[in-house]
Order: C-alpha cells, then structure tokens, then sequence
C-alpha cells in the first residue's frame, strides 16, 4: 500500500495554485455569462451590419473574409476542436460547396440563396457518409484520410467537365449594383445596401449562425462528450458515450459551414475553378486559426479570425505561398509557446474568467 | 471445485474465452459465473490476463474466441458503449478520467438523464465521497486517490447493474480503502453484482464470496476464499516460480 496521503481541501488548492497549472474557477457571475456574450455578439452584429455604410469595397471585402474565416474556423472547431479528431477536410467541402452553389446558379437551377443552403446541406451530406469509415481512424490517419479526400474530390471535379466545365472554371453573372440611396427613408437605404453588399451580409448571417452552433455546442452534453472522447475516448465509450455516433454527427454540423461559406465565396469572386476553392489552404487557415485563437472553445476561433486575418491579409495578397510558409510558422510557435492559444493566454492574465462557457 | 456459490442464475457467464497478442495469450478458454448479488474475485500474478480478461468481458478488446453471456444476451461482439449501455461498469486499472473537464463535467458527461437531474446526480454523488470542493478542479488536477474516487462516482452515474473494478485498492490509502469498501458495501446493498480483480490478497480473502485464480490465463482454481486459500496450484502460481 503505497503512501498517498489525505490533503485537506486547502491544502489542495494551495497546491493547485503554486503549481501555476489551471485551475477551473468559476466565478459567481459566470452564470450571466452567456447573457453578456449574447449582448456581445448582437452589439457586433449591428456594427457589422451598418459597416458597408462606412467602409469602402476594399474594407467591405476585408470584412467578409474576417467573417469567412470565422465561420470557416468556428465550424472546423465543432469537431476538431472539441473532440481532437484534426482534419483537412475542410478544403475539400469548401470547394464542394463553392462548386455545388456555382454550379446551381450557372444552370440556373435555383436563386443564390437557396444555392447556398444546398451547399451547405450538400456538404452535410457527403460528411455523414464519409464520416462512418474515416472517423473510426486514429489522430494522424483521419488527417491524413481528409487531406486525400480533399484532393480526390479536386481531381473528380476537374475531370468530370461535363457537368463542372473542369479546368476552365465557373463564371458567374456579376452582380448589378445599383446606385447609392443616401437619403429618404432609412428602410430604403437599408435595402440598397443589403442589395449592394448581398454576399457580406450572406457571409455575416453564415458566421453568425456558425458562432451559434459553435455555443450551442459548447455548452450542451454533446460538447462534453465531444471533450470526453478528445479527452479518452476509449474511457468514453466503456462509459456508455456513443462515440461513433457523436463523432459523425459533429462532422456533419462542423461541414455544413465551409460548405455554405464556399457558395457565398463563389459569387463574391465570381470566377471559381478547381485550384482556387480546393485549395489546401483553406484547411490550414481553419486550423491555424483555431490553435491560435484557442481550440476546444468558444470564442478562441473568433478571436483567432480576427487577429490572424488582420494581420495576415496583406501577405495573402502579396504571395499565397509565403501566405503558406507563415502559418506553418505561426502554427509551431503558437504550440510550442502559448499551447492554449490567445484565448488562455488572456484566462492566464485573469482578463476572462476561466469557464468551459467559452 | 466448480461449486457454485448460489443456486441462482449467474448474470454473466464466459465461456471458453481466448485472446492472444503475438506470442502471448493471454487469456485462455477461461469460462467462469458471476453470481448476482455477489462480489466475485479475479486473482492471478502479474501478467496472468485479470485486466485482459475484463476487457474482453467489457468490450474494450475483442475476442478471439468463445463467448461472453450477459442476463441472456450474447455481447460477445458488441461494442463498449451498447454493454455499458446494457448495465456493466467499470473502472481501469490506470485511472482514465477525461482530464482537461472538471470532476462535474466527468460525471455530467456520462449521464443519460437530463441536464438539470445530471448537475445534480453529480453534486450528490461528489458530496457522497467528500469531492464536493473539488467539483469545478480539471480532473488531472486532483490527487491520486481524488481521482480513483472519482472514477468510482463516475461509474455510479449511468447505474450500471454489474460493476467492474480493475485493482481498485492499488495505492490507495487505508482511509481511502474504507471509504471504498464501504462504497462496495452499499452497492452490493443496493443489489447489485461485483466483479473484482486486486493484489492485495487480506482484502480479497476477506470480501470476496467466490474467487477465480488466473495464471498463463487459464483459470487454475475455482472456490470460495477458504479453500483458494489452501490450494496448492495457488500457492505454487504465486511464490513458486
Ligand atoms: N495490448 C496488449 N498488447 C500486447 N500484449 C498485451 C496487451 N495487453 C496485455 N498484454 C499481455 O497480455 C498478458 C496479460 O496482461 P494483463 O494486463 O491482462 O495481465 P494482468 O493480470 O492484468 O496483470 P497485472 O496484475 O500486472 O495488472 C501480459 O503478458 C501482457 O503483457
Ligand atoms: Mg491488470
């Protein structure tokens, strides 16, 4: 019988501080959390929806893309994130997306709208059936099961031109702005700049929705479990936690975004072909986002979306391979020196309290 | 030495189970009966298969051959959460809680009621094993006999009717060992059936109505603490090699 001996509570939390690990303290406010974050986030939204009255194209532009990140981020978070299964799928249901909503339009299938919708669910769809044999692979083997996914689906969408007009790409029509309504009722000027600037406003409410999810999820049983089988998933299922099933399920939801977020992308640029949308890249920016910001919460791809997008944006525009080169850099160091990303960087300062709420 | 220890129906019954790893086997056409209400040991030295042997019997590893019976149904084949789901818990060897969750998320987690009766299942049983302060601390945060305590409760959450420990005495303190003692107690007060596998053989003796020796993973004796106690091949398995 080896010596453990009994600690009294304070001696424990004693211990538990000195030894300068987490400790998770909620404090007595954290119940009205969520209520500040609601505020938060329609405060955001307000400002971001009146923001093309402000801005210029070019910032209207940088805006949709912090925004495209966010949902590209938060969305790869539902199950990477939360459950440690990292993938680079994420790629190839972006480029699914953009060719499914593309396409739907270039047909003239349906209107823009429902085009995204049918993206997004179309993307659900191919993650629920690829999801029963790739996610019963370990760590490693999953990545690296997505990222040949990804480039198949690449290689199926340039070869089958028939229906995709392959290598030559996807021209859509441009959208008709109409002159600026400054004045007169405000419901018109709303209108005018909502026509104006469809694709932001598509790519804010996608975002939004992603950011609900994501809170949605974070906070129910289904985050737990997803954080127990990150966690031990072995443990999970000997205790009754239906893995596999989970497993799929958060795949499906996580999906859905790049999926959308691809069709909305396709009409903002208004030329897609197989390089441009199933670009490896698409992945990566998902998954450096979220380790920056902070994976398995809330609000770290948020932040991350910002503060990586901000920064990076004119390297993108210079040089897309150094764009590559930088995040793989920005990647190591944020591992090897603030593994939590921001998001525990700020908990660590006590400037957010330490919750599973975010 | 097959005298079972009731004349009820067993819960669970193995029959003629096999698992190798490469060259080892390390169970071997093991069959026994777990009687209900009972607490049933699983002795053996190190390396003679106990662990392998619960995890077979829980559906963590797969068997190679034979079957395993329980209330009737064959679950053999089935995955660990549809037998955890049908009433067997367990705890392992080497603690696994999920770390980076407090120790309510751990219990909350596991639940198949709601939210609200989950949150408070959880405090109660965190109360129960004096854990109560502790309840917001990330798991790998607490000591080592916190954490075996709270493995404990997690078991206690889904109410399983067949409980599994894996050594659960091992580097436990004799205030912690009463405290699980009692648990056992209470457990087995409340109906329900025990299946145990540990070293140290004064509790084992003392607690068990029926023991099962491994070595090589075979079972080598059968019977009730008394006479396990003076079985040759028993005291050959441990002292005599
Ligand atoms: N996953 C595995 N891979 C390979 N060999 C294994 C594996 N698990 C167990 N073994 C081997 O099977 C045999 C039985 O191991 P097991 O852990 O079941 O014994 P045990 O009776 O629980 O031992 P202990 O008292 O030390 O816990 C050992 O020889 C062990 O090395
Ligand atoms: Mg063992």
């Amino acid at each position: 019988m080896s010596g453990v001996t009994e600690e009294t509570p304070a001696a424990e939390l004693e211990r538990a501080r000195e030894s300068g690990r987490p400790v998770a303290r909620l404090p007595r406010w954290e119940r009205h959390l969520g209520w500040l974050y609601l505020v938060l986030l329609l405060g955001a939204v307000a400002w971001l929806a009146w923001f093309p009255r402000l801005a210029n194209a070019y910032n209207v532009t940088l805006a949709l893309t912090v925004l495209l990140v966010i949902a590209l981020a938060t969305s790869w978070n539902i199950l990477s994130g939360f459950s440690g299964y990292t993938s680079f799928g994420h790629a190839g249901f972006f480029g699914i997306g953009s060719y499914v909503g593309a396409l739907l339009i270039f047909y003239e299938r349906t209107s823009w709208i429902p085009a995204v919708i049918l993206a997004g669910f179309a993307t659900a769809l191919i993650a629920l059936v690829i999801g029963y044999p790739t996610l019963r692979l370990r760590g490693p083997y999953f990545a690296i099961t997505m990222l040949g996914l990804s480039e198949l689906a690449r290689i199926v969408v340039t070869a089958w031109d028939s229906l995709t007009l392959g290598g030559q790409g996807v021209y859509l029509p441009i959208l008709r702005l109409e002159p600026p309504v400054t004045s007169g009722p405000l419901i018109d000027q709303l209108r005018n700049v909502v026509h104006n600037n469809q694709n932001y406003y598509a790519m804010l409410l996608l975002a939004v929705v992603a950011i609900v999810v994501s809170y949605a999820v974070g906070t129910s049983r289904f985050g737990l479990e997803l954080l127990a089988i990150r966690d031990d998933e072995l443990a999970a299922r000997a205790m009754g936690i239906r893995t596999t099933r989970i497993k799929i399920t958060a795949f499906a939801l996580s999906s859905f975004f790049p999926g959308a977020a691809g069709a909305i992308y396709a009409r903002h640029v208004g030329l897609i072909d197989p390089p441009s949308v199933f670009l490896v890249i698409w992945s990566i920016r998902a998954i450096a986002t979220s380790i920056l910001g902070g994976q398995g919460t809330i609000l770290g791809p948020i932040i991350g979306a910002i503060v990586l997008t901000l920064v990076t944006e004119k390297v993108w525009e210079t040089d897309p391979n150094l764009y590559q080169v930088f995040l793989g850099g920005l990647i190591v160091l944020v591992v090897l020196f603030i593994p939590g990303g921001i998001l525990a960087l700020l908990q660590d300062r006590g400037w957010l309290p330490r919750t599973r709420r975010i | 030495m097959d005298q079972p220890v009731t004349n009820e129906a067993p819960v669970l019954s193995v029959d003629d189970l096999s698992k190798r790893f490469g060259g080892v086997q390390a169970v071997d056409k093991v069959s026994l009966d777990i009687a209900p209400g009972r607490i049933t040991g699983v002795i053996g030295p190190n390396g003679s298969g106990k662990s392998t042997l619960f995890n077979l019997m829980t559906g963590v590893a797969r068997a190679d051959s034979g079957a395993v019976t329980f209330q009737g149904t064959d679950i053999t084949r089935l995955s660990s959460d549809r037998i955890n789901r049908l009433g067997i818990g367990r705890t392992f060897q080497l603690t696994r809680l999920f770390g980076k969750m407090s120790a309510i998320e751990n219990l909350v987690v596991v639940s198949r009621h709601d939210r609200a009766t989950a949150e408070r299942n959880a405090a109660e049983l965190l109360d129960l094993v004096s854990l109560g302060h502790v309840r917001d601390e990330y798991a790998e945060n607490l000591s080592y006999g916190q954490q075996k305590l709270l493995e404990f409760v997690r078991l206690m959450m889904t109410d399983p009717s067949l409980i599994m420990l894996d050594e659960p005495f091992a580097g436990v303190n004799p205030i912690m060992e009463r405290r699980l003692l009692d648990t056992m107690r209470a457990w087995l007060d409340a109906g329900k059936t025990i299946v145990l596998t540990d070293h140290e053989m004064a509790i084992m003796m003392e607690i068990c109505d029926d023991l099962y020796v491994l070595d090589y993973g075979e079972v080598i004796a059968h019977g009730p603490p008394a006479v396990i106690r003076d079985d040759e091949r028993v005291m050959e398995a441990y002292f005599g090699r």
